[in-house]
């Protein structure tokens, strides 16, 4: 039990894995979000949505009288689906590009700053957003694969030059001398020396990036372009992209204007979903960097 | 390598990602609607003739006129409304880098410290708490609990003390903790070397030991550090300037791309001033590769 950050962001992430697989199927979660428009008070009372937080509604229900919690609760799996997709790619591009360009010279290296360098003259965020503004991403069919794509390279960069930073400082222990010295080829040094030397690092620092993936999601909700949406007529001859698609990302964005009207009463529960989610996998790869006894 | 040619290597590096980033801006972005029978059509298709042409009218453009374009509003250049807006911005960043070296390093001394006491709660764990918790909802706290329970403070503020000084503040949050955080682990990691015992054995006090001697060697590592702490004050910057209404670059950036619901990227969108911004960006970012280097040379572990 001495680990605490281990335990604590465990024990977090089993609840975030509980509430995304389980929580759709408790009693007081509504699966179908079925908007309730009217409600009766009393006999002859009757009263229209957003409905206040109650017994029977913890969180309230939005204007169209959905209850909130169970978005929540129903947003949590996809939300998580789509974090972990981002992370993976991200590692999938950068840890290979990372590992080539371990001399710290030639093509690779060339490659990995460059790609460190684009994103790096524009917050990340906006880098993701004028990509995903382009008219092609807007309307191909494929748009959720694409944005993960994109939400991953723009940090792919960050992620091969912290790999390459590591593999350079392994290229220099003595065992590498050692099995440069037995003559082995440059695959199998790769698999029997770097990787295995690597891999808790890297588990560290997946688990970091989770958190970096699902903040990268939830500032661009805040400027309210969508990772899924459908173009469809809303009016006579008027054209809209509408959300489809429930995850916490979503939520936030659609409630993000209440934030300059001062009414923080929704738009906290999904950024602090988000934040939730993003403090339990810090606090789970602390904990594995203590786990594994690697510095800090 | 040499740190001429370090030097030299990352410029033009810099240089290449940035021709790429104009690329990227100048992709074309009209939706070309039509009606067609009852619906509207869009045709979302790439076309290498509208991206060519549009890539060679703006550099003829610019180089025709010197300007990088009209802005939105009439009679204002690109340059000057991208000038105002970095400016406005390079305000915030460069308050936020200051006050984050000076607490930051006070921080992490105190972290420092406080880890050899029964307090270390509130040292490290604080560090890391505020590193941990996302931007765009720490931001929505403070400013739900400023805006609800501090009405003397007037948040929003244009003009007048708050309109600097409530964003230098809550941009530099993160700079504090993440230079708090390699100050510490720097001190940790001298202790016990043999130039601190030495100091000990002649009786220095220990805040003579801690400033003098291990400070002075953690400030190259702080330096090192330095590209990383600007992507974060950017990626922050961001999100205190769009809750704020705050006209700086990336509020204006955003102002810029003109994205909403209906037309995608808008009539209003200022491929100039994006690339003006993303170019004042790029040489501050240069600025600070530079001075990583030459701390890594100079101020080094030796």
């Amino acid at each position: 039990m001495k680990n605490v950050p281990l335990w604590l962001g465990g024990f977090l992430i089993a609840f975030l894995l509980f509430v995304a697989f389980i929580g759709p199927y408790l009693p007081m979660i509504d699966m179908e979000l079925n908007q309730e428009r009217s409600r009766w008070v009393t006999e002859d009372k009757l009263a229209l949505p957003a409905f206040k937080p109650s017994a029977k509604n913890w969180l309230g229900t939005d204007k169209n009288g959905v209850d909130n919690l169970s978005k929540l609760v129903v947003a949590a799996k996809s939300t998580l689906f789509m974090v972990t997709a981002i992370a993976v790619v991200r590692y999938l591009i950068g840890v290979p590009l990372g590992l080539l360009a371990r001399k710290k010279r030639g093509f690779f290296h060339s490659l990995v700053s460059f790609m460190e360098q684009i994103f790096s003259f524009m917050p990340p965020i906006f880098a993701a957003a004028l990509l995903l503004a382009i008219p092609f991403f807007l309307f191909t069919e494929n748009r959720i694969a694409w944005a993960i794509v994109i939400l991953a390279a723009v940090e792919a960069g960050r992620v091969a030059t912290t790999v390459q930073e590591q593999a350079n400082q392994l290229s220099r222990e003595p065992f590498m001398e050692a099995g440069i010295a037995l003559g082995l080829t440059s695959r199998k040094l790769m698999r029997n020396y770097y990787l295995p030397a690597l891999v808790p690092q890297l588990i560290v620092n997946f688990c970091m990036d989770m958190g970096k993936a699902m903040l990268l999601l939830g500032q661009l909700a805040i400027i309210g372009i969508f990772i899924s949406h459908e173009w469809k007529e809303v009016e006579e001859y008027t054209m809209q992209f509408v959300e489809t698609g429930v995850n916490w990302a979503t939520l936030l964005s659609s409630n993000r204007m209440d934030i300059y009207l001062g009414k923080m009463e929704f738009v906290i529960y999904p950024a602090g979903a988000m934040m939730l989610a993003i403090i339990a996998f810090n606090l789970f790869g602390e904990g594995l960097r203590r786990h594994f006894q690697l510095k800090g | 390598m040499s740190l001429k040619s370090q030097m030299l290597k990352s410029t033009l590096i810099s240089v290449f990602a940035f021709m790429l980033v104009v690329l990227i801006v100048l992709i074309p972005r009209d939706l070309n609607m039509r009606i067609e029978g009852y619906i509207v059509v869009a045709d979302p298709a790439f076309k290498w003739s509208q991206f060519t042409e549009n890539v060679y009218q703006f550099f003829s453009n610019a180089i025709a006129s010197g300007s990088l374009g009209p802005s939105r509003y009439q009679g204002q250049s690109a340059e000057a409304a991208a000038f105002e807006a970095v400016g406005m911005s390079l305000l915030v960043i460069v308050s936020a880098l200051f006050l984050g070296l000076v607490f930051g390093v006070l921080k992490g001394v105190a972290d420092y410290k406080l880890s050899k006491t029964k307090f270390s709660v509130f040292g490290n764990w604080t560090t890391w708490l505020f590193q941990s918790m996302p931007d765009f909802f720490l931001m929505l706290v403070i400013q739900w609990y400023l805006v609800k329970h501090v009405p003397f403070i007037r948040y929003f503020a244009v003009e007048g003390w708050e309109a600097f000084v409530i964003p230098a503040l809550l941009v530099s949050i993160y700079p504090v903790v993440y230079i708090a955080r390699i100050t510490s682990s720097s001190l940790a990691a001298q202790e016990g070397k043999l130039y601190i015992m030495l100091a000990k054995a002649k009786g220095l006090r220990d805040r003579v030991i801690v400033f003098k001697h291990m400070l002075l060697n953690g400030i190259g590592l702080i330096l090192t550090h330095l590209p990383g702490l600007l992507v974060y004050i950017l990626s922050n910057l961001f999100i205190v300037e769009l809750y704020r209404n705050y006209p700086g670059a990336s509020w204006r950036l955003v102002q810029a791309l003109d994205f909403n619901a209906y037309t995608g990227t808008g009539p209003g969108y200022e491929p100039g001033i994006i690339i003006y911004i993303c170019f004042s960006f790029m040489v501050l970012f240069l600025l600070v590769q530079w001075i990583s280097h030459m701390a890594r040379r100079f101020l080094g572990p030796q």
